[in-house]
């Protein structure tokens, strides 16, 4: 079999060592194992469907989720403090058809050679998944619910198209939370949640027709406790067993140790340190397992581990080594997590990234400073292993010490891409205005890319996505999309015809409305499919509230609720085209809207002269213009009021945000050439970042663009990327000035940033000589990625991002 | 100026920055190097930035051509700046009357200045002047008390790097050390060779290489026996 590039079997050249021989012998591990599709949970949760057919489906999940828990694959590592994989080995490609089985159906002979993240799957898997599988779910999967269930409107503009983009929440599971281990988890175990609800439990009175769901709700909570001391008894059978033939009598005592930890944990709450990280790593297996998904985040380590860490250091049970050692195990392991996607999602999350993420520094409930030693051990985490994940963030705000941000400026001039950095004073804002009380608030935590939420929050981030191009497309062809050959947007009649500017801009605020619904229709399907098809016990258990409220966060159970975001990206794209309609066409006069429409269509051929006028005579989106930063203003005042007036299926208000990921590249795709100068199929600007190559007045101008809008207003965040190049960060003064920036963008209202340190001459021989560069890590967008595990596409996209060269 | 098929003919000798030519080129090939600004335009324009002035303790340098031939214009904008607290910087070569140093000194916090010579002949050989007012400037300058000085020197291989050259530099400051803050060694650098393509001129300095670490540590050596605070680099 061949698998692209053959990336695992050949020998990593490593950069750095982890900070013992231990981890670089778990890293290698990882290194030299591939991503393979683990088809046991299938088997499984098939099994069970079949035998408990007419039952209330969350019992259903709650016993297939048991069954599976007590059935599947049990391994334990050499060299493995934290024990435990999602599916029978690391980096496992579990597969969920009760989720969604189509496209793994019609790419079961070319995943393991697709150009993006492929999938190595054995042959008898496949006839397993064919012939035992996939007839049972065909028009049961959560999936087939979402597409029978799609108006021939919705289809026509966002099915398959990359228009519109809605896969996400149809092909996976809810993702996209930070799950609650400090109140929940950690203080109470499965145990004691498990306590709580018989006791909820017992106080229903059943022939009270209001009661049905939540004794529903709560007898799967208890079976589901159940699942999780399963799960780390037998870890610790296993443990045992493996220490009974064990003759390195030190690798024994450390199995034995295991044992102990995994009789204990995730079911009783947590002694030790290293109990609580496994802890932490059991019940993201759980989770995991109970949906294929992404960005389930483990919220902030470095303030819910530090209680168990400060103790064992004062007793002398627990060296300063030790912990940076376990909290790399950790690391490790969130790294081995994979996010099972279609070839076409693929291109949208390149680099097998599940979006695993965590959150150092910040403030606590009281707003004081809450950064600590394990704040500066999990960057060093970071530093010392340098894998793709997990996402690391961090949080900062006016108290934060000095000697933390240089840590940030150390390990950002790494140029993995991480971390990505969060101002604390903005995010808070923005939570409020999502209706989180303020303390709650100071305890957030990223989920997603970007994406803000508190444990106990409950929010669709990535309901559906599309880009802000499309407008102008719609606007100068009539509702027609190129690409697709199709009327798909409004038809808003000849541009030509518009009188003036602000008629054109109005023309486009339509586009954007119809956009902005179309969206919203997409989400409320998948919205109603998860309700119906996908009740989640193991993140209710884990989201606070809904164990008060007996209902499952996909019902609203959840402490504070926020609606569905719709995600977006090329807002430069947008803005720099309307700044050259209205200098060009509407000021100058130099061009007629008939001439523009022409050369768009030609996609500029025969009219490179005109392109470069475009390109150079009309100031661009990221240089501190107002020209072009009060139409970004207007257009984003639009879409968030806009956005904002749709209730999602629980009747919570719609939010939005430009998180892209990485969907600049096939939104650009099928997006014509536009006004901006760019071209047909090339990559729109990612998130709120200007357009590759027209950011002209360095750093602190682009940061005033950014900051011109209210970041507050944006639900999910906004996603910023810059590039630097490393020699920008040598001296200690170029270090401080690196900090002043951050500073100074947290003061302006920023919202976030991450930098790529890399200069374009080491991308561009990596393109050429993948061999050498099999370590190099890049920022994709909420994430990093190895840079030749990216498609051509996406290297390029991340080449041609702006490359910052001074102060 | 001559087109023909969308190809410029450029003879820089006829050029009288209309900037006609860079108007038309859509690509920017040809481009206008320059603007022209009121001190108060240019006051706006700087105090875009402000939040970062202030955030990082940065300020705003003078720089050239040769600030000191507009000295009021100069002394105009960084008394905004003086006023705000935020610091203001002059590089200068020092050719300048005396009268436009006092115009800008109640208003500049350093002043950074090139010596490329103490020689005379060879400052007249390679820089086509006499260097009698530069030094004779920075000597009053240090006298004067006002601002903090800089003195850089541009480091050029095998034309003012000499033994003889370098001590006769050591020995003319370190009787001003009191007053000098630090010297800056400019090692040469090409950067620069593009200009003379976008001007038609020919270097005829083409071949010479910019100066390594190890030698730079040997001028540093040299100057070191004068009892100044030297920092290679700007």
């Amino acid at each position: 079999m061949d698998l692209r590039g053959s990336t695992a079997s050949q020998s990593r050249k490593k950069w750095t060592d982890g900070c013992t021989e231990r981890i670089n012998r778990l890293r290698n591990q990882y290194w030299n194992s591939l991503p393979e599709i683990d088809i046991e949970r299938a088997i499984v949760y098939t099994r069970i469907y079949k035998e408990t057919e007419g039952q209330e489906t969350v019992i259903r999940r709650a016993k297939a989720l048991q069954a599976y828990i007590s059935e599947k694959t049990i391994r334990i590592a050499d060299d493995e403090l934290i024990v435990g994989t999602e599916g029978k080995k690391n980096r496992s490609a579990t597969v969920c058809p009760d989720i969604c089985f189509r496209w793994l159906a019609d790419e079961l002979d070319t995943m393991s050679t697709r150009p993006q993240d492929p999938y190595k799957i054995s042959e008898e898997d496949k006839r397993i998944l064919r012939e035992e599988i996939f007839p049972y779910w065909e028009g049961n999967s959560m999936e087939d619910y979402f597409t029978a269930n799609m108006d021939d409107d919705l289809r026509n503009v966002g099915f398959g198209t990359n228009v519109i983009f809605g896969d996400i929440k149809s092909q996976s599971g809810g993702g996209e939370w930070a799950v609650g281990y400090e109140h929940i988890i950690l203080k109470k175990g499965f145990k004691g949640v498990q306590e709580e609800a018989r006791e909820y439990l017992k106080n229903i009175d059943r022939a009270d027709p209001e009661s049905w769901d939540k004794v529903k709700f709560y007898e799967a909570v208890i079976m589901t406790c159940d699942t999780a001391r399963i799960l780390g008894e037998r870890y610790a059978k296993k443990a045992e067993e493996l220490a009974k033939h064990e003759n390195d009598s030190k690798r024994r005592a450390e199995l034995l140790q295991i044992a102990k930890n995994c009789r204990r944990v995730p079911y009783n709450p947590p002694e030790t340190f290293q109990q609580a990280i496994q802890a932490v790593w059991f019940t993201q297996i759980l989770i995991w397992a109970e949906e294929n998904q992404q960005s389930a985040c483990i919220g902030r380590p470095d303030k819910y581990l530090y209680p168990f860490y400060k103790k064992e250091i004062g007793m002398g049970t627990l060296s300063e080594l030790q912990a940076q050692e376990m909290l790399e195990c950790l690391w490790i392991k969130m790294a081995e997590i994979i996010f099972v996607v279609s070839e076409d999602s693929a291109a949208y999350y390149s680099g097998y990234i599940s979006f695993h993420g965590l959150t150092v520094g910040g403030v606590d409930e009281e707003g004081n400073d809450s950064v600590n030693e394990l704040s500066y051990k999990m960057l060093q985490c970071s530093m010392d292993l340098r894998m793709h994940s997990p996402t690391i963030n961090v949080r900062v705000n006016r108290k934060t010490p000095y000697g933390f941000m240089m840590k940030i400026c150390e390990l950002t001039k790494l140029g993995t891409g991480q971390p990505a950095i969060f101002f604390d004073e903005t995010v808070i804002q923005l939570l409020q205005n999502r209706d989180i009380p303020l303390r709650a608030a100071r305890d957030w935590s990223v989920s997603g890319c970007v994406e803000p939420n508190v444990s106990g929050s409950h929010m669709w981030a990535e309901g559906c996505r599309y880009s802000y191009a499309t407008a102008m497309e719609w606007v100068l062809f009539n509702g027609y999309t190129k690409y697709w050959d199709r009327v798909m947007g409004v038809r808003t009649g000849n541009p030509a015809n518009f009188n003036n500017y602000e008629e054109f801009e109005e023309a486009i605020k339509i586009q954007l409305a119809y956009l902005i619904r179309m969206s919203v229709l997409n989400t409320h399907i998948s919205e109603k499919a998860h309700m119906l098809k996908l009740p989640k016990t193991v993140r209710s258990i884990c989201t606070d509230g809904c164990l008060e409220n007996g209902i499952d966060c996909i019902n609203g159970g959840a402490m504070y609720n926020t609606g569905p975001g719709l995600e977006t990206t090329g807002l430069a794209d947008l803005v720099d085209s309307l700044a050259a309609i209205k200098k060009l066409v509407y000021e100058k006069k130099l061009f007629t809207m008939d001439q523009i429409v022409e050369m768009v269509k030609a996609d500029f051929v025969g009219y490179e002269e005109q392109r470069q006028i475009l390109v150079n005579k009309v100031p661009k989106w990221g240089n501190d213009n107002e020209y072009v930063d009060s139409i970004a203003g207007r257009i984003m005042t639009f879409c968030v009021e806009e956005t904002g007036k749709y209730k999602s299926m629980l009747g919570y208000s719609f939010v939005t945000g430009m998180v892209p990921v990485i969907s600049n590249i096939p939104h650009g795709e099928v997006t014509a050439a536009l006004p901006s100068g760019r071209r047909e199929g090339d990559g729109l600007a990612d998130g709120i970042s200007p357009f590759g190559g027209y950011d002209k007045n360095g750093p602190t101008a682009i940061m005033k663009s950014i900051c011109s809008v209210d970041h507050t207003k944006c639900g999910c965040g906004n996603l910023l990327n810059m590039k630097l190049s490393p020699s920008v960060l040598n001296t200690e003064q170029d270090k401080s000035n690196f900090i002043s920036l951050l500073r100074v963008e947290g003061k302006l209202g920023g919202y976030h940033v991450q930098f790529n340190v890399v200069n374009t001459e080491t991308l561009l021989d990596a393109q050429k000589n993948p061999d050498n560069y099999r370590d190099l890590l890049v920022r994709v967008a909420g994430y990093s990625a190895y840079f030749t595990e990216l498609r051509p596409e996406a290297q390029q996209a991340i080449i041609d991002r702006t490359e910052l060269t001074s102060w | 100026m001559d087109t023909k098929a969308n190809i410029i003919d450029f003879d820089p000798t006829k050029c009288i920055v209309c900037g006609k030519c860079a108007e038309v080129c859509s690509t920017e090939s040809c481009k206008l190097i320059g603007k022209e600004y009121t001190a108060d335009e240019l006051i706006d324009e700087l105090n875009r930035d402000m939040i970062f002035y202030e955030e990082s303790g940065g300020g705003v340098t003078f720089s050239g051509g040769e600030p000191l031939l507009d000295a009021d214009f100069v002394r105009d904008v960084a008394n905004e700046y003086k006023k705000k607290g935020i610091s203001t910087a002059l590089e200068t070569c020092g050719q300048a009357s005396w009268n436009s140093f006092n115009r800008v000194m109640a208003v500049i916090d350093w002043f950074l200045y090139d010596l490329k010579f103490v020689d005379e002949e060879k400052h007249r050989r390679y820089c086509g002047h006499t260097n009698e007012q530069i030094l004779s400037n920075l000597i009053k300058l240090c006298e004067s008390n006002e601002g903090k000085i800089i003195v850089r020197i541009p480091i050029i291989p095998g034309i003012n790097d000499s033994e003889e050259e370098l001590k006769a530099k050591g020995k003319f400051l370190k009787q001003r050390k009191h007053r000098i803050h630090e010297v800056h060694l400019l090692p040469y650098h090409n950067l620069g060779l593009v200009k003379y393509d976008n001007m038609g001129i020919k270097n005829k300095m083409e071949s010479l290489v910019p100066p390594d670490s190890k030698y730079m540590k040997k001028i540093t050596e040299i100057l070191g026996n004068f009892d100044l605070t030297i920092r290679i680099g700007g």
